[in-house]
Protein backbone atom coordinates (compact mmCIF):
# COMPACT_ATOMS: atom_id res chain seq x y z
CA UNK A 1 0.00 0.00 0.00
CA UNK A 2 2.53 2.52 1.15
CA UNK A 3 4.73 1.49 -2.02
CA UNK A 4 2.07 1.88 -3.60
CA UNK A 5 1.61 5.62 -2.65
CA UNK A 6 5.14 6.61 -2.66
CA UNK A 7 4.86 5.90 -6.75
CA UNK A 8 1.84 7.94 -6.94
CA UNK A 9 3.35 10.90 -5.39
CA UNK A 10 6.81 10.53 -7.48
CA UNK A 11 4.47 11.10 -10.45
CA UNK A 12 4.96 14.68 -9.81
CA UNK A 13 8.36 15.06 -9.88
CA UNK A 14 10.38 15.16 -13.51
CA UNK A 15 12.00 12.00 -14.52
CA UNK A 16 15.67 13.50 -13.00
CA UNK A 17 14.10 13.89 -9.82
CA UNK A 18 12.47 11.00 -9.35
CA UNK A 19 15.32 8.48 -9.90
CA UNK A 20 17.23 10.18 -7.13
CA UNK A 21 13.96 9.35 -4.97
CA UNK A 22 13.51 5.97 -6.27
CA UNK A 23 17.07 5.36 -5.38
CA UNK A 24 16.52 6.71 -1.89
CA UNK A 25 13.58 4.26 -1.12
CA UNK A 26 12.17 6.08 1.26
CA UNK A 27 9.30 4.11 3.44
CA UNK A 28 6.10 6.47 2.74
CA UNK A 29 5.21 5.85 5.95
CA UNK A 30 8.06 7.81 7.55
CA UNK A 31 7.78 10.29 4.65
CA UNK A 32 7.12 13.80 6.17
CA UNK A 33 7.79 16.77 3.84
CA UNK A 34 9.83 17.03 0.56
CA UNK A 35 11.66 20.88 -0.02
CA UNK A 36 12.65 22.28 -3.53
CA UNK A 37 14.11 25.34 -3.65
CA UNK A 38 15.41 26.85 -6.95
CA UNK A 39 19.27 26.75 -6.76
CA UNK A 40 19.47 24.77 -3.35
CA UNK A 41 19.57 21.26 -2.08
CA UNK A 42 16.58 19.49 -2.16
CA UNK A 43 15.70 18.26 1.44
CA UNK A 44 13.19 15.70 2.98
CA UNK A 45 12.29 15.04 6.17
CA UNK A 46 12.14 11.61 6.92
CA UNK A 47 11.57 9.76 10.25
CA UNK A 48 11.16 13.05 11.51
CA UNK A 49 14.70 14.44 11.15
CA UNK A 50 15.85 16.58 7.80
CA UNK A 51 18.14 14.91 5.41
CA UNK A 52 19.55 15.52 1.79
CA UNK A 53 19.89 13.34 -1.50
CA UNK A 54 22.88 13.10 -3.49
CA UNK A 55 23.22 12.88 -7.12
CA UNK A 56 23.15 9.25 -7.16
CA UNK A 57 19.70 9.50 -4.93
CA UNK A 58 21.90 8.48 -1.27
CA UNK A 59 20.31 9.83 1.96
CA UNK A 60 23.39 12.35 3.49
CA UNK A 61 22.82 15.10 6.20
CA UNK A 62 26.44 16.76 4.53
CA UNK A 63 25.10 19.84 2.67
CA UNK A 64 27.89 19.89 0.31
CA UNK A 65 27.01 16.40 -0.98
CA UNK A 66 23.17 17.71 -1.28
CA UNK A 67 21.81 17.47 -5.03
CA UNK A 68 20.49 21.08 -5.91
CA UNK A 69 17.90 21.71 -7.94
CA UNK A 70 17.31 23.71 -10.83
CA UNK A 71 14.73 26.08 -11.69
CA UNK A 72 13.28 23.83 -14.53
CA UNK A 73 12.89 20.77 -12.34
CA UNK A 74 10.66 22.76 -9.63
CA UNK A 75 8.85 24.05 -12.79
CA UNK A 76 8.90 20.94 -13.83
CA UNK A 77 7.26 19.77 -10.95
CA UNK A 78 4.82 22.16 -10.47
CA UNK A 79 3.53 21.51 -13.95
CA UNK A 80 3.21 17.31 -13.53
CA UNK A 81 1.92 18.05 -9.51
CA UNK A 82 -0.79 20.66 -10.78
CA UNK A 83 -1.81 18.01 -13.91
CA UNK A 84 -0.07 20.60 -16.28
CA UNK A 85 -2.31 22.91 -15.32
CA UNK A 86 -1.62 25.68 -12.67
CA UNK A 87 -4.24 27.61 -13.48
CA UNK A 88 -7.09 25.63 -12.37
CA UNK A 89 -5.29 26.02 -8.62
CA UNK A 90 -5.07 29.99 -8.83
CA UNK A 91 -7.22 30.56 -5.68
CA UNK A 92 -5.64 27.97 -3.56
CA UNK A 93 -2.30 29.41 -5.56
CA UNK A 94 -3.59 32.89 -3.92
CA UNK A 95 -3.50 31.37 0.08
CA UNK A 96 -0.15 29.55 -0.72
CA UNK A 97 -0.95 26.11 -1.34
CA UNK A 98 -2.65 23.67 -3.76
CA UNK A 99 -3.93 19.84 -2.90
CA UNK A 100 -3.03 17.65 -5.53
CA UNK A 101 -4.27 13.79 -5.80
CA UNK A 102 -3.94 11.66 -2.79
CA UNK A 103 -4.42 14.60 -0.13
CA UNK A 104 -1.01 15.65 -0.26
CA UNK A 105 -0.65 19.61 -0.04
CA UNK A 106 1.90 21.34 -1.56
CA UNK A 107 3.09 24.72 -0.06
CA UNK A 108 4.30 27.62 -2.86
CA UNK A 109 6.87 30.69 -1.98
CA UNK A 110 7.87 32.96 -4.80
CA UNK A 111 6.76 36.98 -6.12
CA UNK A 112 3.69 37.71 -5.04
CA UNK A 113 1.61 39.58 -7.23
CA UNK A 114 -0.40 42.29 -4.89
CA UNK A 115 -3.45 44.49 -6.42
CA UNK A 116 -4.99 47.04 -4.15
CA UNK A 117 -3.99 45.36 -0.97
CA UNK A 118 -5.21 42.27 -1.89
CA UNK A 119 -2.78 39.07 -2.72
CA UNK A 120 -4.13 38.52 -6.88
CA UNK A 121 -1.32 35.28 -7.35
CA UNK A 122 1.96 34.18 -6.82
CA UNK A 123 4.76 34.21 -9.99
CA UNK A 124 7.76 32.99 -10.64
CA UNK A 125 7.45 29.97 -7.92
CA UNK A 126 10.97 29.08 -6.52
CA UNK A 127 10.04 27.13 -3.44
CA UNK A 128 7.58 24.59 -2.82
CA UNK A 129 6.94 22.28 0.21
CA UNK A 130 5.08 19.16 -0.46
CA UNK A 131 3.78 17.66 2.68
CA UNK A 132 2.67 13.70 2.19
CA UNK A 133 -0.76 13.23 3.52
CA UNK A 134 -0.81 10.14 5.95
CA UNK A 135 -3.91 8.43 7.50
CA UNK A 136 -2.79 6.89 10.68
CA UNK A 137 -6.41 4.82 10.76
CA UNK A 138 -6.93 4.18 14.50
CA UNK A 139 -4.12 6.43 15.75
CA UNK A 140 -7.71 7.97 17.42
CA UNK A 141 -9.02 5.08 18.99
CA UNK A 142 -7.02 5.30 22.47
CA UNK A 143 -8.53 9.31 22.56
CA UNK A 144 -11.82 8.94 21.68
CA UNK A 145 -13.46 7.25 24.43
CA UNK A 146 -12.30 10.39 26.61
CA UNK A 147 -13.90 12.36 24.19
CA UNK A 148 -17.86 11.21 24.44
CA UNK A 149 -20.02 11.37 27.51
CA UNK A 150 -22.11 8.57 28.63
CA UNK A 151 -25.22 8.58 26.28
CA UNK A 152 -21.88 8.37 23.39
CA UNK A 153 -22.39 11.84 22.99
CA UNK A 154 -19.36 13.50 21.56
CA UNK A 155 -17.87 16.62 23.76
CA UNK A 156 -16.88 20.09 22.02
CA UNK A 157 -12.96 18.94 21.69
CA UNK A 158 -10.28 21.07 20.77
CA UNK A 159 -7.05 19.37 19.69
CA UNK A 160 -3.89 21.62 20.41
CA UNK A 161 -0.61 21.20 18.92
CA UNK A 162 1.81 23.33 17.41
CA UNK A 163 2.68 22.68 13.22
CA UNK A 164 3.84 19.23 11.98
CA UNK A 165 2.71 17.19 15.20
CA UNK A 166 -0.65 15.26 14.20
CA UNK A 167 -3.22 17.43 14.63
CA UNK A 168 -4.76 17.34 11.35
CA UNK A 169 -4.19 13.52 11.53
CA UNK A 170 -5.86 12.93 14.49
CA UNK A 171 -8.70 15.10 13.51
CA UNK A 172 -9.14 13.21 10.18
CA UNK A 173 -9.44 9.64 12.36
CA UNK A 174 -11.67 11.00 15.15
CA UNK A 175 -14.45 12.07 12.07
CA UNK A 176 -13.39 8.70 10.66
CA UNK A 177 -14.29 6.84 13.65
CA UNK A 178 -17.41 8.91 14.93
CA UNK A 179 -18.51 8.31 11.39
CA UNK A 180 -18.50 4.86 11.13
CA UNK A 181 -19.45 4.31 14.88
CA UNK A 182 -17.78 1.90 17.00
CA UNK A 183 -19.00 -0.45 19.93
CA UNK A 184 -21.32 1.75 22.22
CA UNK A 185 -21.34 5.01 20.26
CA UNK A 186 -23.59 4.75 16.92
CA UNK A 187 -22.44 6.27 13.97
CA UNK A 188 -23.11 10.23 13.31
CA UNK A 189 -23.37 12.46 10.80
CA UNK A 190 -20.13 14.32 10.60
CA UNK A 191 -19.80 17.41 8.36
CA UNK A 192 -16.29 18.65 7.60
CA UNK A 193 -15.31 22.13 6.65
CA UNK A 194 -11.78 21.81 5.06
CA UNK A 195 -10.77 24.90 3.99
CA UNK A 196 -7.01 23.61 2.92
CA UNK A 197 -8.42 20.56 1.61
CA UNK A 198 -6.33 18.85 4.03
CA UNK A 199 -8.55 16.68 6.19
CA UNK A 200 -10.62 14.93 3.56
CA UNK A 201 -7.47 15.36 0.64
CA UNK A 202 -10.04 16.22 -1.65
CA UNK A 203 -9.25 15.85 -5.46
CA UNK A 204 -12.13 17.36 -7.58
CA UNK A 205 -14.31 16.79 -4.91
CA UNK A 206 -14.09 13.31 -3.99
CA UNK A 207 -12.49 12.88 -0.55
CA UNK A 208 -9.02 10.76 -0.98
CA UNK A 209 -8.98 9.81 2.61
CA UNK A 210 -11.43 7.47 4.39
CA UNK A 211 -13.51 9.97 6.80
CA UNK A 212 -16.67 7.43 7.37
CA UNK A 213 -19.56 6.64 5.76
CA UNK A 214 -21.52 9.62 7.55
CA UNK A 215 -19.59 12.16 6.46
CA UNK A 216 -20.09 15.22 4.05
CA UNK A 217 -16.98 17.41 3.53
CA UNK A 218 -17.25 20.80 2.24
CA UNK A 219 -13.96 21.22 0.26
CA UNK A 220 -11.87 24.67 -0.05
CA UNK A 221 -14.84 26.79 1.84
CA UNK A 222 -13.97 29.36 4.21
CA UNK A 223 -14.28 27.81 7.82
CA UNK A 224 -16.76 30.58 9.52
CA UNK A 225 -19.07 30.60 6.18
CA UNK A 226 -18.48 26.62 5.61
CA UNK A 227 -20.05 25.41 9.15
CA UNK A 228 -23.05 27.49 8.76
CA UNK A 229 -24.13 26.40 5.08
CA UNK A 230 -23.64 22.96 6.68
CA UNK A 231 -25.56 23.20 9.36
CA UNK A 232 -28.31 24.80 7.31
CA UNK A 233 -28.17 22.22 4.09
CA UNK A 234 -26.87 19.24 5.71
CA UNK A 235 -27.69 18.86 9.50
CA UNK A 236 -24.53 17.15 10.70
CA UNK A 237 -24.62 15.89 14.41
CA UNK A 238 -20.78 17.28 14.30
CA UNK A 239 -18.95 19.42 12.79
CA UNK A 240 -15.29 19.41 12.31
CA UNK A 241 -12.71 22.01 11.58
CA UNK A 242 -9.05 22.55 10.89
CA UNK A 243 -6.93 25.17 12.69
CA UNK A 244 -9.22 27.68 13.70
CA UNK A 245 -8.12 31.33 14.77
CA UNK A 246 -10.09 33.97 13.54
CA UNK A 247 -13.08 35.92 15.31
CA UNK A 248 -15.05 34.46 12.51
CA UNK A 249 -14.31 31.18 13.52
CA UNK A 250 -14.88 31.89 16.85
CA UNK A 251 -17.80 33.15 16.26
CA UNK A 252 -19.40 30.55 14.19
CA UNK A 253 -18.48 27.50 16.39
CA UNK A 254 -20.42 29.45 18.69
CA UNK A 255 -23.49 29.56 16.75
CA UNK A 256 -22.99 25.77 15.92
CA UNK A 257 -23.06 25.05 19.42
CA UNK A 258 -25.92 26.99 19.60
CA UNK A 259 -27.56 25.11 16.57
CA UNK A 260 -27.40 21.88 18.63
CA UNK A 261 -24.26 21.34 16.93
CA UNK A 262 -21.16 18.65 18.45
CA UNK A 263 -17.76 20.50 17.88
CA UNK A 264 -14.50 18.85 17.17
CA UNK A 265 -11.46 21.79 16.10
CA UNK A 266 -8.05 21.69 15.99
CA UNK A 267 -5.70 24.85 16.88
CA UNK A 268 -2.08 26.14 16.79
CA UNK A 269 -1.03 26.20 20.42
CA UNK A 270 1.08 24.27 22.49
CA UNK A 271 -0.92 24.01 25.99
CA UNK A 272 -3.71 25.53 27.16
CA UNK A 273 -1.76 28.56 28.65
CA UNK A 274 -0.72 29.85 24.91
CA UNK A 275 -4.12 29.43 23.84
CA UNK A 276 -5.22 31.94 26.54
CA UNK A 277 -3.03 34.43 25.36
CA UNK A 278 -4.60 34.46 21.92
CA UNK A 279 -7.33 37.16 22.65
CA UNK A 280 -10.34 35.31 19.80
CA UNK A 281 -9.21 31.78 21.65
CA UNK A 282 -9.32 32.74 25.71
CA UNK A 283 -12.84 34.43 24.45
CA UNK A 284 -13.81 30.72 23.33
CA UNK A 285 -12.22 29.41 26.90
CA UNK A 286 -14.11 31.79 29.04
CA UNK A 287 -17.34 31.23 27.39
CA UNK A 288 -16.50 27.83 28.40
CA UNK A 289 -17.31 26.48 24.38
CA UNK A 290 -15.34 23.62 24.52
CA UNK A 291 -15.44 20.53 27.25
CA UNK A 292 -12.72 18.29 26.09
CA UNK A 293 -8.91 19.45 25.02
CA UNK A 294 -6.80 17.44 23.52
CA UNK A 295 -3.10 18.37 23.71
CA UNK A 296 -0.13 16.78 21.61
CA UNK A 297 3.27 16.33 22.47
CA UNK A 298 5.33 18.84 21.08
CA UNK A 299 7.97 17.06 18.34
CA UNK A 300 6.73 13.86 18.80
CA UNK A 301 4.17 13.47 16.00
CA UNK A 302 0.85 12.13 17.25
CA UNK A 303 1.58 11.57 20.58
CA UNK A 304 -0.73 12.98 22.97
CA UNK A 305 0.49 14.79 25.72
CA UNK A 306 -2.51 14.79 27.96
CA UNK A 307 -6.63 15.43 27.64
CA UNK A 308 -8.08 18.08 29.44
CA UNK A 309 -12.25 18.75 30.67
CA UNK A 310 -13.52 22.31 30.70
CA UNK A 311 -11.98 22.76 34.05
CA UNK A 312 -8.53 22.57 32.53
CA UNK A 313 -7.98 19.15 35.06
CA UNK A 314 -6.51 16.47 33.43
CA UNK A 315 -8.35 13.09 32.02
CA UNK A 316 -5.55 11.64 30.86
CA UNK B 1 -13.09 1.72 -79.41
CA UNK B 2 -9.78 0.75 -77.44
CA UNK B 3 -8.30 4.56 -78.36
CA UNK B 4 -11.48 6.31 -77.37
CA UNK B 5 -11.62 3.99 -74.20
CA UNK B 6 -7.84 5.59 -73.48
CA UNK B 7 -9.19 9.22 -74.13
CA UNK B 8 -12.04 9.05 -71.27
CA UNK B 9 -9.58 7.25 -69.08
CA UNK B 10 -7.30 10.19 -69.32
CA UNK B 11 -10.18 13.12 -69.63
CA UNK B 12 -12.05 11.68 -66.15
CA UNK B 13 -8.40 11.33 -64.25
CA UNK B 14 -7.41 14.68 -64.59
CA UNK B 15 -10.32 15.93 -63.60
CA UNK B 16 -10.65 13.87 -60.52
CA UNK B 17 -6.77 15.58 -59.68
CA UNK B 18 -8.47 18.92 -59.83
CA UNK B 19 -11.37 17.73 -57.94
CA UNK B 20 -9.08 16.02 -55.28
CA UNK B 21 -7.25 19.47 -55.07
CA UNK B 22 -10.31 21.37 -54.49
CA UNK B 23 -11.15 18.40 -52.05
CA UNK B 24 -7.83 19.27 -50.30
CA UNK B 25 -8.58 22.91 -49.95
CA UNK B 26 -11.90 22.15 -48.54
CA UNK B 27 -10.31 19.83 -46.14
CA UNK B 28 -8.03 22.54 -45.02
CA UNK B 29 -10.83 25.28 -44.11
CA UNK B 30 -12.67 22.22 -42.34
CA UNK B 31 -9.48 21.08 -40.30
CA UNK B 32 -8.88 25.02 -39.38
CA UNK B 33 -12.77 25.49 -38.55
CA UNK B 34 -12.00 22.62 -36.42
CA UNK B 35 -9.07 23.47 -34.19
CA UNK B 36 -10.89 26.99 -34.01
CA UNK B 37 -13.82 24.63 -32.44
CA UNK B 38 -11.03 23.15 -30.19
CA UNK B 39 -9.52 25.82 -29.04
CA UNK B 40 -12.94 27.69 -28.10
CA UNK B 41 -13.84 24.69 -26.38
CA UNK B 42 -10.51 24.50 -24.05
CA UNK B 43 -11.01 28.46 -23.80
CA UNK B 44 -14.73 28.04 -22.24
CA UNK B 45 -13.58 25.05 -20.00
CA UNK B 46 -10.96 27.28 -18.71
CA UNK B 47 -12.79 30.38 -18.28
CA UNK B 48 -16.00 28.94 -16.58
CA UNK B 49 -14.78 25.98 -15.27
CA UNK B 50 -10.82 25.69 -14.62
CA UNK B 51 -11.03 21.93 -15.81
CA UNK B 52 -7.27 21.01 -15.92
CA UNK B 53 -5.99 20.50 -19.35
CA UNK B 54 -5.88 16.33 -18.81
CA UNK B 55 -9.55 16.17 -18.29
CA UNK B 56 -10.26 18.73 -20.72
CA UNK B 57 -8.80 17.09 -23.78
CA UNK B 58 -9.50 13.21 -22.73
CA UNK B 59 -13.30 14.91 -22.08
CA UNK B 60 -13.23 16.19 -26.37
CA UNK B 61 -13.78 12.99 -27.44
CA UNK B 62 -17.14 13.29 -28.09
CA UNK B 63 -17.57 17.00 -28.78
CA UNK B 64 -15.02 17.05 -32.22
CA UNK B 65 -14.67 15.38 -35.45
CA UNK B 66 -12.58 12.86 -36.37
CA UNK B 67 -9.71 12.47 -36.16
CA UNK B 68 -9.01 15.50 -34.11
CA UNK B 69 -11.56 14.00 -31.15
CA UNK B 70 -9.02 11.04 -31.36
CA UNK B 71 -6.15 13.06 -31.50
CA UNK B 72 -7.01 14.93 -28.25
CA UNK B 73 -8.08 12.15 -26.85
CA UNK B 74 -4.53 10.67 -27.45
CA UNK B 75 -3.36 13.88 -25.53
CA UNK B 76 -5.30 13.61 -22.60
CA UNK B 77 -4.15 9.76 -22.29
CA UNK B 78 -0.97 10.17 -22.74
CA UNK B 79 -1.20 13.71 -20.08
CA UNK B 80 -2.92 11.15 -17.69
CA UNK B 81 0.22 8.68 -17.34
CA UNK B 82 1.81 11.63 -15.78
CA UNK B 83 5.99 9.22 -17.08
CA UNK B 84 7.57 12.99 -16.38
CA UNK B 85 7.23 14.35 -19.99
CA UNK B 86 5.82 18.32 -20.66
CA UNK B 87 2.99 19.29 -21.73
CA UNK B 88 4.81 21.10 -24.72
CA UNK B 89 6.56 17.22 -25.72
CA UNK B 90 3.14 15.66 -25.37
CA UNK B 91 0.90 18.07 -27.57
CA UNK B 92 3.92 17.94 -30.19
CA UNK B 93 4.19 14.31 -30.50
CA UNK B 94 0.55 13.40 -30.06
CA UNK B 95 -1.17 16.15 -31.47
CA UNK B 96 0.65 18.31 -34.23
CA UNK B 97 2.28 14.82 -35.40
CA UNK B 98 -0.99 13.47 -35.64
CA UNK B 99 -2.11 16.15 -37.78
CA UNK B 100 1.13 15.86 -39.91
CA UNK B 101 0.63 12.48 -40.16
CA UNK B 102 -3.85 12.33 -40.40
CA UNK B 103 -4.90 15.78 -41.81
CA UNK B 104 -2.17 16.25 -44.85
CA UNK B 105 -4.43 18.97 -46.37
CA UNK B 106 -2.87 21.33 -43.30
CA UNK B 107 0.21 23.19 -44.32
CA UNK B 108 3.71 23.05 -42.49
CA UNK B 109 2.98 26.74 -41.59
CA UNK B 110 -0.92 25.83 -39.90
CA UNK B 111 0.64 23.05 -37.98
CA UNK B 112 3.20 25.44 -37.05
CA UNK B 113 1.31 28.33 -35.97
CA UNK B 114 -0.23 25.50 -33.06
CA UNK B 115 3.01 24.51 -31.99
CA UNK B 116 2.81 27.06 -29.81
CA UNK B 117 0.24 25.94 -27.63
CA UNK B 118 2.19 23.26 -26.10
CA UNK B 119 3.07 26.55 -23.51
CA UNK B 120 -0.17 26.42 -22.30
CA UNK B 121 0.73 24.66 -19.59
CA UNK B 122 3.18 27.44 -17.56
CA UNK B 123 0.88 30.20 -16.87
CA UNK B 124 0.13 30.48 -12.94
CA UNK B 125 -3.52 32.18 -13.48
CA UNK B 126 -6.42 31.99 -16.07
CA UNK B 127 -6.64 35.30 -17.37
CA UNK B 128 -3.48 34.60 -18.98
CA UNK B 129 -3.97 31.22 -20.06
CA UNK B 130 -7.15 33.05 -21.51
CA UNK B 131 -5.33 35.47 -23.45
CA UNK B 132 -3.09 33.12 -24.51
CA UNK B 133 -5.30 30.93 -26.14
CA UNK B 134 -7.08 34.65 -27.90
CA UNK B 135 -3.24 35.18 -29.36
CA UNK B 136 -3.67 31.41 -31.23
CA UNK B 137 -7.66 32.22 -31.54
CA UNK B 138 -6.41 35.40 -33.66
CA UNK B 139 -3.57 33.58 -35.06
CA UNK B 140 -5.84 30.96 -36.70
CA UNK B 141 -8.52 33.37 -38.05
CA UNK B 142 -6.47 34.89 -40.80
CA UNK B 143 -5.35 31.37 -41.86
CA UNK B 144 -9.08 30.19 -42.13
CA UNK B 145 -10.23 33.52 -44.14
CA UNK B 146 -7.04 33.02 -46.44
CA UNK B 147 -7.95 29.02 -46.75
CA UNK B 148 -11.60 29.96 -47.52
CA UNK B 149 -11.02 32.67 -50.36
CA UNK B 150 -8.69 30.47 -51.72
CA UNK B 151 -11.42 27.63 -51.99
CA UNK B 152 -13.82 30.46 -54.01
CA UNK B 153 -11.18 31.87 -56.02
CA UNK B 154 -9.28 28.63 -57.05
CA UNK B 155 -12.06 25.42 -57.11
CA UNK B 156 -13.52 26.79 -60.34
CA UNK B 157 -10.73 26.99 -62.09
CA UNK B 158 -8.59 23.80 -60.63
CA UNK B 159 -12.33 21.99 -61.85
CA UNK B 160 -11.53 23.52 -65.74
CA UNK B 161 -8.05 22.94 -65.42
CA UNK B 162 -8.28 19.63 -64.29
CA UNK B 163 -10.85 18.68 -67.31
CA UNK B 164 -9.11 20.77 -69.72
CA UNK B 165 -5.60 19.16 -69.01
CA UNK B 166 -7.06 15.82 -70.18
CA UNK B 167 -8.46 17.22 -73.34
CA UNK B 168 -5.02 18.90 -74.03
CA UNK B 169 -3.34 15.60 -73.29
CA UNK B 170 -5.78 13.73 -75.59
CA UNK B 171 -5.52 16.22 -78.52
CA UNK B 172 -1.53 15.63 -78.27
CA UNK B 173 -1.46 11.95 -77.61
CA UNK B 174 -4.04 11.46 -80.91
Amino acid sequence: MGTAVYEDVLKIFPVSVRALFKNAAFQYEQLQEIRMRSGRPLCVRYQGRECFLTAAGERTNCVRDAFCVNDRQLQETLQLASGYSLYSYEEEIRQGYFTIRGGHRIGVAGKVIVEGGTIRGIRYITCMNIRLSHQVRGCAAPVLPYLLDRNGRLYHTLILSPPRCGKTTLLRDLIRLLSYGSGDAPGRTVGVVDERSEIAGCYMGVPQNDLGIRTDVLDCCPKAEGMMLLIRTMSPEIVAVDEIGSAADAEAIESAIHCGCRVLATAHAENLEEIQRKPIMSACLSNRLFERFVILQPAACGRVREILNEEGERLC
Amino acid sequence: MLKIFGALLICVSSTLIGVELVREMRQRVQALKEIKKMLLLIRGEIQFAATGLTDLFLEMGGKMEHPLDELACQVGRKLSEQDGTSFAQVWEAEFCDGLRKQVTALTKEDIQCLEGIGELSGTPDRAMQLGTIDLYLERLEPRIQEAADAVISKAKMYHCVGAMCGVLLVLLLI
